[in-house]
């Protein structure tokens, strides 16, 4: 009997090995060669010793400080504004009703466009002589373009964010929403619970498992982007991963660049986390306090 | 003019978009403390006509009184009423307390009294130990109790029951059943009460709806309807009857007689107005007598008894007159009398006992 | 009820307003500056380009790297599907079918290429394969694409054999299937629906890939995303940016046929809660 057992778990470790293995070996070595590095091995160039040196630039790094805080501004305003936005749509479609799949579908588009394609778009449509300027000055609001490419404040990014966001939050909430029975909200209104009452007492607690989760894959792509961030954030200011790219191709400082790679995965982990965290407290707070 | 009434409906219809009529034309009233039930098979429209009266719907035609208020078009959440739903509809993330609190604090009531109030219905449905739990430690039975205090807790004109004792086992069905009408009656409230089981909606009603096919076809106190039943529909859905055709040949006193299958047999008159020819004849099976096998008068007959089945209480006879009908009739026996199939039962049907049903619409 | 409904019908007009300027009209405009003649710039007074013209298409086909990169991209792609199908099989027969301990903790350690910031894995795995000498670029990027997109792999076929009623294996053996044969006759045929989705999401998401391709491949191995994030950014070439953006997106044109069908599995794949 125990040995029958014993041999049924070795086999289903042993099936894990090809799929799950693979993923945590390279994991693994990844996150290995990562501290590694932080620490001044494989430095490729020089002598590799072990040390904190690459630790102790954090310190006084002000460009590291601010694209730290930066891309904890970005993924922080996207998870939540791509929420935020999507929950209204999702409580709109949780009954179908004439139009609901159609406006479902056309909802979802963003999220079958690529992320450089959506960038594209989006600075083809706000450049300097782009659309939206073009429709400005023939309505004569503006006499001149104005320059809303690569604006100082991340904006662009944001709304690329949203644009890109919104989708995968409102998949995620739609069902979550439908999750919630009609007798629930039935009996919340037999109880005198108004629309902001019942998204308050009701929807936002019994969807808080998925809100979290949607806020957690959002932050961590934001906390971690590129493209949207070269393409149309701010010229002064780095996002961690391209201050990450241009320490290790630019200044060819492998080592900095692994305690960057490694505080960026700590933001994107604890960050989220810690999002998620003040999420909960938030509408539990929200429950309690009407 | 209704304001004598807790509820009323009024010459209610409703169409749904898709074009589906589950409401033609039905009124329906409850004095105040009055358990009113409305009983059918399911698509008969009686939970629509229990969703209007909560207002999570609005008819097509005909209003809603509340007491002296027209409610029609008046939301669920501003309502006086207080439904206890069929699958209890508990807020899996509050507390027993919470669930019930809920309604209490949309009231805006001061926290002394939401905290009286809630701790006055837990001990209604003695769930006192109960009381910081989560729906989902609860059994079936607890959820069950912990709906209808949610609902009495608001204190609201009228309860209303969408067949809240489905989802629960035969035993405890019969228990709740007494608990939920002790409680009425203790409490007061008016209720109306929706179900697809007769005998829930015999035990429990002042006052029964029998509806099919979006209307009501009889309505009045339990017995009544048991008793006379309008027409086969009634008759078959509220216990079992015998049903047969027959023709009036003529009148007798106060009663006709009817030529059937049975031969000619003698019925008690059920009211001033003229029977057509053709009519349906019914009498329930514990009304049968059985006499001396040489017994001789008006209504009777031999029941070759083709199955006997013991219940327990009583013994189920059913069997055919042989010569006369095959149809299976059906008859009750006390128990401690010994029936065997094939053998032959002298059968009399009392006048009084025997209805004359209203053709089918 | 019938307040209701109007309100909807305002929604759903209002939507299709937000849709056109959200969504439509910036793709519109990708079409209509892809087939600006490159001898006719489009500017400023100028409400529509002058002339319309492929030009712009067939002097990028001619004069750039595009052609490889779009050899590259649906190389890879295939490629990156079928590894992954096959790599994730045992372990999805095991998460669908098996119990066995630290079987929700696997599940979701399964997870973790998708929340680790992939730009960050690309940088340290271009480290790794410094230090294992590897430099072949198209192996460098099929094995990092492999282990990114093994997870929708995983959660798709894992639920394609826990569809599977044990019924139906249980009659197989009674025959005296074997282990291959079992999986040929029963299984392979009722998973085919979650194979070919996880194939399409996991090539679709390859074809898309930017950081991987851009950290690993860059400079002499491109691939679509790459060739478009060139044409972006500092030096913005517009018309040719159009251009590989409506590349880019065909396959997902082509997705979005059958759009109900994959959303359903990618469903599977992006949410980790049930």
């Amino acid at each position: 009997m125990n040995t029958r057992r014993l041999r049924k778990t070795a086999t289903a470790y042993v099936l894990l090995l090809p799929g799950l293995g693979v993923i945590l070996g390279f994991v693994g070595v990844v996150l290995y060669f990562a501290f590694a590095q932080s620490f001044g091995q494989y430095t490729f160039a020089g002598e590799d010793a072990w040390n904190l040196d690459s630790w102790r630039q954090l310190a006084g790094n002000d460009r590291f400080r601010e694209a730290f805080f930066y891309s904890l501004r970005i993924a922080t305003l996207s998870a939540v504004i791509s929420v935020a936005l999507a929950y209204p749509l999702a409580l709109w479609l949780r009954d179908p009703f004439p139009g609901s799949t159609f406006a479902g579908a056309v909802l979802k588009i963003p999220y079958l466009v690529p992320g450089l394609v959506a960038a594209f778009l989006y600075v083809n449509f706000i450049s300097f002589n782009g659309f939206i300027n073009q429709v400005l000055e023939r309505l004569n609001i503006i006499d001149s373009p104005i320059r809303m490419q690569n604006d100082d404040r991340g904006i662009g990014v944001l709304i690329l964010q949203a644009w890109k966001q919104i989708p995968l939050a409102l998949l995620l909430l739609v069902g979550a929403v439908r999750g919630v029975g009609n007798d629930i909200y039935d009996a919340a209104r037999d109880g005198g619970a108004g629309p902001g009452s019942r998204f308050v007492h009701i929807t936002l607690p019994m969807t808080l498992q998925t809100l979290q989760a949607a806020m957690i894959i959002i932050f961590i792509g934001a906390a971690g982007d590129f493209s949207f961030q070269t393409v149309a954030g701010p010229r002064g200011t780095d996002s961690l991963a391209q201050f990450m790219f241009s320490t290790k191709n630019l200044a060819d400082d492998r080592n900095f660049a692994a305690v960057v790679g490694l505080m960026l995965m700590a933001l994107a982990l604890f960050g989220s986390l810690a999002l998620a965290g003040a999420t909960r407290l938030a509408v539990n707070r929200g429950r309690y306090s009407r | 003019m209704s304001e004598e009434l807790a509820l009323r409906a009024d010459g209610v219809s409703m169409v749904f978009d898709n074009g589906f009529q589950a409401l033609d034309d039905v009124s329906v009233e409850a004095a105040p403390g009055e358990f009113v039930t409305l009983l059918g098979p399911s698509g008969c429209g009686k939970t629509t006509l229990l969703r209007l009266v909560g207002g999570f719907l609005e008819p097509t035609q005909g209003r809603i009184w509340l007491g002296s208020l027209d409610v029609t078009p008046v939301p669920p959440e501003k309502r006086d009423t207080a439904m206890v739903f069929q699958s209890y509809a508990l807020f899996p993330h509050m507390t027993v307390d919470d669930n019930i609190d809920f309604g209490l604090r949309r009231k805006k009531l001061a926290k002394a009294d939401r905290r009286d109030r809630v701790e006055e219905v837990v001990g209604y449905v003695s769930l006192e130990s109960q009381r910081r739990k989560r729906p989902e430690a609860l059994s079936g039975g607890q959820q069950q109790r912990v709906a209808l205090a949610r609902a009495l807790a608001t204190r609201a004109g009228v309860i209303l029951f969408d067949e809240p004792l489905s989802n629960l086992d035969a035993k405890l069905r019969e228990q709740v059943r007494f608990e939920l009408r002790r409680l009425q009656r203790e409490h007061g409230f008016t209720a109306l009460y929706v179900t697809h089981d007769q005998a829930e909606a015999l035990a429990m009603s002042d006052t029964v709806y029998v509806m099919n096919g979006g209307r009501v076809i009889q309505s009045g106190p339990p017995e009544d309807i048991y008793d006379r039943p309008r027409n086969r529909f009634v008759a078959g859905f509220l216990g079992v009857a015998n049903v047969i055709q027959g023709t009036v040949s003529s009148r007798d006193g106060n009663g006709y007689r009817v030529d059937t299958g049975l031969g000619e047999l003698l019925v008690s008159s059920n009211g001033d107005e003229e029977p057509p020819g053709e009519v349906e004849l019914s009498w329930r099976p514990e009304d049968t007598e059985f006499v001396d096998a040489d017994y001789v008068g008006d209504n009777v007959f031999d029941l070759k008894v083709t199955e006997s089945v013991f219940l327990g209480n009583l013994i189920d006879v059913v069997g055919i007159v042989p010569g006369l009908t095959n149809e299976p009739i059906r008859a009750q026996l006390m128990r401690h009398t010994a029936v065997d199939v094939g053998s032959v039962l002298r059968t009399r049907i009392p006048p009084e006992r025997l209805r004359i049903l209203e053709p089918e619409e | 009820m019938r307040t209701s409904r109007a309100l909807n019908r305002f929604l759903v007009t209002m939507l299709c307003v937000v849709s056109i300027v959200w969504i439509l009209l910036p793709l519109a405009l990708a079409i209509l500056w892809s087939l600006v003649d490159p001898s006719e710039p489009w500017s400023y007074p100028d409400l529509f380009p002058k002339k319309l013209s492929f030009g712009r298409w067939t002097k990028l086909w001619e004069t750039t790297t595009l052609p490889a990169a779009i050899v590259n991209s649906y190389y890879l792609a295939p490629v990156t599907g079928l590894v992954c199908l096959a790599l994730a099989t045992p372990t999805a027969y095991a998460f669908g079918r098996l119990d066995f301990p630290g079987k929700s903790v696997a599940q979701v350690l399964s997870l973790l290429p998708i929340v680790l910031p992939s730009f960050v894995i690309a940088i340290f795995f271009s480290a790794v394969l410094l230090r294992l000498n590897i430099f072949d670029r198209f192996l460098s990027i099929l094995i990092g694409h492999t282990v990114l997109f093994m997870p929708y792999a995983i959660r798709v076929l894992t639920v394609s054999f826990s569809n599977i009623p044990q019924d139906l294996i249980d009659a197989a053996r009674d025959m005296n299937a074997g282990v291959f044969r079992r999986y040929r006759t029963i299984y392979l045929p009722i998973m085919m629906p979650g194979y070919a989705a996880a194939f399409v999401i996991i090539a679709v998401l390859s074809i898309e890939e930017f950081a991987l391709a851009f950290v690993l491949g860059a400079p002499d191995f491109t691939t679509i995303p790459t060739i478009l994030y060139s044409y972006l950014g500092q030096n913005f070439v517009r018309p040719n940016a159009a251009v590989v953006s409506l590349i880019l997106v065909l396959p997902n044109v082509v997705v979005l046929l059958f759009l109900e069908r994959l959303l359903r599995s990618v469903q599977v794949g992006a949410g980790t809660k049930g």
